[in-house]
């Protein structure tokens, strides 16, 4: 009787959330029914549009404090999902004082400020004011996604990369030649970024160039739903299946001059991957990095492929024994959420950033 | 679980999804097909733009601000704020480097103008 009142019950369930998914009418009552970013965030420093936040409650620790720089393209609660899959829990329960960037909406009024401006001045910013508040030195610095390759272009300099004592990269690409699908997308003829986003000024709209995401990975797009039916019951399901909707539908804006370089300097010119990016005039090449590295990778990667992490493994810290390279059997984001490697990952992270 | 009924709907659903993902699979490998859905939104973003600009024109003949010059604004308003941030950071710098002087060094410095003052009562 329960039973048959169970599956009666769950096909409404179940209707509402792929109504909610399809119209992607979510709300903050969602977020908070869901209990996403379980861990508490306090604003330390703000500029334009992006904040630091400082995690936790309690700051002791006997380590460098790690600044968590996230991908531009994404919110950064991909980071603090919800409980159990929240690499901010996981590195706040291991004894650390962690601070992250949250990017925000940019503004058209930002709409100059490149890939340079965010690493040498804000990031640069960032970390001087982690320096200050918690009175070490040095920071360990975190990435992910772009977000690992704007923290690797910041260990790449030379005067940058005095403030840092480790460098952990996740799923952050550096060759992005033969990356995947959006290396093949961006090497088409006719793929002219200036004329793309030639009617918008100052940002390219999220809506843009999202559009074009659920088509890297179609095969997962067409069957999320069904997935959804056939694991309806299983505990935790649901909720993770939701929370990661919420995430993946939440999407931001991009300035303009740091989409044209995105497309144009690192993926259609491959600048970082060939030493040819300059940050604050000076020409950065990665395997200038001697600090300690962590890279992780995922091995089923629809945005980036292995092969665009594989090139950290040419580094000075790689030839000094100081690289830990690992291919987790993971998605782009099931790495740190949702998928029960998960924990493998957060044990790699918790050793090296406690080393 | 599934009636005779539903079986089959979840076989229909399974044919579906398999031949859809391979349809588009096939699609957005096409390099062929990738250049010209490119060639096309890139026609309609000039086409946008030239629209956006005829726009300007027209706001500047009835003497109204376009949002060419708001943007213009907010690019005037994110620079000025980078130079108040970077002032701010450069007078903490200054500050903590008073601070931080050698005691000594700033005791004598404080000492100096009541020397003066000493010796100029002596002179007296």
């Amino acid at each position: 009787m329960a039973k048959d009142k169970e599956l009666n019950e769950m096909p409404e369930e179940y209707r509402e959330m792929v109504s909610r998914s399809v119209l992607k009418c979510y709300t903050e009552a969602d977020r908070r029914r869901l209990g996403m970013e379980p861990t508490r965030k306090t604003a330390v420093f703000r500029q334009a549009s992006w904040t630091l936040n400082r995690c936790g409650e309690d700051f002791k620790s006997d380590y460098d404090p790690v600044v968590i720089v996230p991908s531009l393209i994404n919110r950064n609660y991909i980071m603090d999902l919800l409980p159990g899959h929240s690499l901010l829990e996981q590195l706040k329960a291991s004894g650390l004082d962690v601070f992250i960037i949250d990017w925000g909406e940019p503004d058209a009024g930002m709409g100059q400020c490149g890939f340079d401006h965010y690493i040498s001045v804000w990031l640069k910013r960032a970390i001087r004011q982690v320096k200050k508040i918690t009175g070490r030195d040095k920071v360990q610095l975190a990435g992910q996604c772009i977000g690992g390759m704007m923290a690797a272009l910041y260990a790449s300099h030379s005067e940058l990369r005095k403030d840092i004592s480790s460098l952990f990269l996740l799923t952050a690409p550096i060759d992005l030649a033969d990356s995947g699908l959006l290396s093949n997308w961006t090497g088409t003829e006719g793929f002219d970024v200036e004329k793309l986003t030639a009617a918008y000024q100052g940002i390219v709209p999220a809506k843009f160039f999202h559009a074009s995401f659920p088509l890297l990975d179609p095969r997962s797009q067409l069957s999320k739903y069904r997935r959804l039916l056939e694991n309806f019951e299983i505990p935790g399901f649901k909720e993770i299946w939701e929370a990661l909707d919420i995430w993946g539908s939440d999407n931001v804006d991009f300035t303009k001059k740091a989409f044209t370089e995105l497309i144009q300097t690192f993926y259609q010119d491959n600048a970082f991957f060939k030493g040819e990016f300059s940050i604050k005039g000076t020409k950065v090449d990665y395997k200038d990095i001697d600090v300690p590295v962590l890279s992780l990778v995922a091995r089923d990667d629809h945005v980036f492929n292995e092969k665009a992490a594989r090139a950290i493994q040419d580094c000075k810290a790689a030839k000094l024994g100081k690289l830990d390279y690992h291919v987790v059997p993971a998605g782009h984001v099931s790495l740190i959420a949702a998928h029960p490697v998960r924990i493998t990952t957060y044990a790699l992270i918790k050793e090296f950033l406690t080393r | 679980m599934f009636t005779m009924g539903e079986d089959m709907m979840k076989q229909w659903a399974t044919n579906w999804e398999k031949m859809m993902g391979d349809q588009l699979e096939k699609l957005v490998t096409n390099e062929k097909f990738i250049s010209e859905m490119s060639k096309s939104i890139a026609a309609t973003m000039t086409g946008k733009a030239m629209y956006s600009k005829m726009l300007d024109e027209q706001m500047a003949a009835m003497n109204l601000p376009s949002r060419t010059d708001i943007v213009k604004i907010m690019q005037k308003l994110t620079d000025i704020e980078e130079r108040l941030v970077d002032l701010a950071e450069k007078f903490e710098d200054y500050t903590e480097a008073q601070g931080s002087r050698p005691a000594a060094a700033t005791a004598n410095q404080n000492a100096a103008p009541a020397a003066e003052g000493k010796s100029k009562k002596h002179k007296k």
